[in-house]
């Protein structure tokens, strides 16, 4: 886990500017959920990979604040569709191979194709 | 090593501003938060960012211009650490979330998926965490690849077909059914036999390649078995009735009267099974007329006389000089 400060070290290292107050103000915001130690906050890896994301949003492609959760949002659920995706792939392929030609069957069916 | 400006696609006398701008609009398309699944985009988005970092600085331009630096001037600015390595799961768990209402109560998918929300929702496992499999970017599936091996079989087996076993390194067997009709240099394909595949990825297939052993007297010729036939003197001149060898086993054969040597005689049906139904190619039996071994007094003494009586020019007749 990592504190607030190791997280300014790292997006710093990478060419990207960061300040406290601004952190706090995404976790105020939602748009970033660490755990709150005792009076602190920790970050994860995906936490602190993602305010990096959010300074990049902001800083290297100019999105502004209002903009900053749309994105966010659609990013969540692309990648929640991504992993349900995933889950379903994996469910096939444990499928005995003449039900996964069956489906292959039907999808190409349902494709149009 | 590339330019940086071209990397930028901004001309080498561009303004700070359209430096940034074109930054800017490279990062938009090229991020890999934005480009989940897209192994490319990485490698691209470094390189882009590496030339940003200093062009945009006025001073490592300046050296950058005159030579003082390369493209690698600039130490490490290698944005690693992306989002989406976090994404599918463990880590981004509590971010992610999925809505599958619209599909009806009663549908599979909005069953078995619940439409996990944020924040810990959900019926099968959304929120928190979910399945502990942290993973980024694409799944590899791949086939198995083939194995290859060679197998001897005898000209019979290979004729009318036979069931073989091939002994694997590790101990496995491996059946191989050798169709009827098969040639020497045929390669079998099994499927599915080869190495298993990847990531759920089909496994690869066994080829066989035959080789089919010579037989001490029968040659096969497209569907057709030839042999040649050593006969006597007299099965020739007489005619007879002889036992020949097929690869059904002996069969009786007529020899006509008169028969010459190089006179080939067919057996229909005792050659190679081809195709279905059931038919079969020919077998042709060469005659090769064959003088007893030691010089016979009798017949050395009749022919004498024949001979001189009854002259015939082979040679002439085949047109040899």
């Amino acid at each position: 886990m990592l504190t607030i400060t190791d997280v300014i070290t790292r997006i710093r290292a990478e060419g990207l500017e960061i300040a406290e107050r601004e952190i706090a103000t995404f976790v105020e915001q939602e748009w970033v959920l660490p755990t709150r130690g005792a009076g602190d906050m920790l970050f994860d890896e995906a936490d602190a990979a993602r305010v990096k994301l959010i300074c990049e949003l902001k800083q290297d492609m100019a999105v502004n604040d209002e903009a900053v959760p749309v994105i966010l949002n659609l990013l969540d659920q692309l990648y929640g569709l991504r992993r349900v995706l995933d889950e379903m792939h994996e469910a096939v392929q444990q499928l005995p191979p003449e039900l996964r030609k069956e489906l292959e069957v039907c999808l190409a069916k349902v494709r149009g194709t | 090593m590339k330019d940086l400006y071209q990397v930028l696609g901004v001309s080498k006398g561009a303004s700070a501003e359209e430096i940034k701008r074109a930054y800017r609009k490279l990062a938009k398309q090229l991020h890999p938060d934005l480009n989940p699944g897209n192994n490319e985009v990485e490698q691209r988005f470094k390189e882009v960012s590496q030339a940003y970092s200093i062009l945009s600085d006025p001073d490592q331009r300046r050296r950058y211009d005159s030579g003082e630096i390369d493209a690698s001037g600039q130490e490490t600015m290698h944005r690693g650490g992306f989002y989406r390595a976090h994404s599918g799961g463990a880590g981004a768990g509590k971010y992610e979330h999925f809505e599958f209402q619209d599909f009806g109560p009663e549908d599979i998918f909005a069953d078995l998926f619940g439409g996990f929300a944020r924040g810990g929702g959900g019926r099968d496992g959304g929120g928190g965490g979910g399945r502990g499999r942290g993973r980024g970017g694409t799944r590899i599936r791949q086939r198995g690849s083939d194995v290859s091996y060679s197998l001897a079989v005898g000209f019979a087996e290979a004729a009318l077909g036979a069931r073989k076993r091939i002994q694997l390194g590790d101990g496995k067997t491996l059946d191989v059914n050798i169709p009827p009709g098969t040639t020497d240099g045929q390669t079998l394909r099994l499927k599915g036999q080869g190495m298993p595949g990847f990531g759920g990825g089909e496994a690869g297939d066994a080829l066989i390649k035959v080789a089919v052993q010579e037989h001490r007297h029968f040659t096969r010729k497209g569907d057709d078995i030839h042999l040649e036939l050593p006969v006597t003197l007299g099965e020739a001149v007489l005619g007879a009735t002889v036992e020949v060898p097929t690869l059904d086993g002996k069969v009786s054969m007529k020899i006509p009267p008169g028969s010459n040597s190089g006179a080939t005689l067919r057996l229909k049906g005792r050659g190679v099974p081809a195709g279905r139904g059931g038919r079969r190619g020919d077998q042709y039996v060469k005659l090769k007329v064959v003088l007893p071994d030691k010089p016979d007094e009798a017949l050395t003494r009749f022919l004498e006389d024949w001979a001189r009586k009854h002259p015939y020019d082979p040679r002439a007749k085949a047109g040899i000089a």
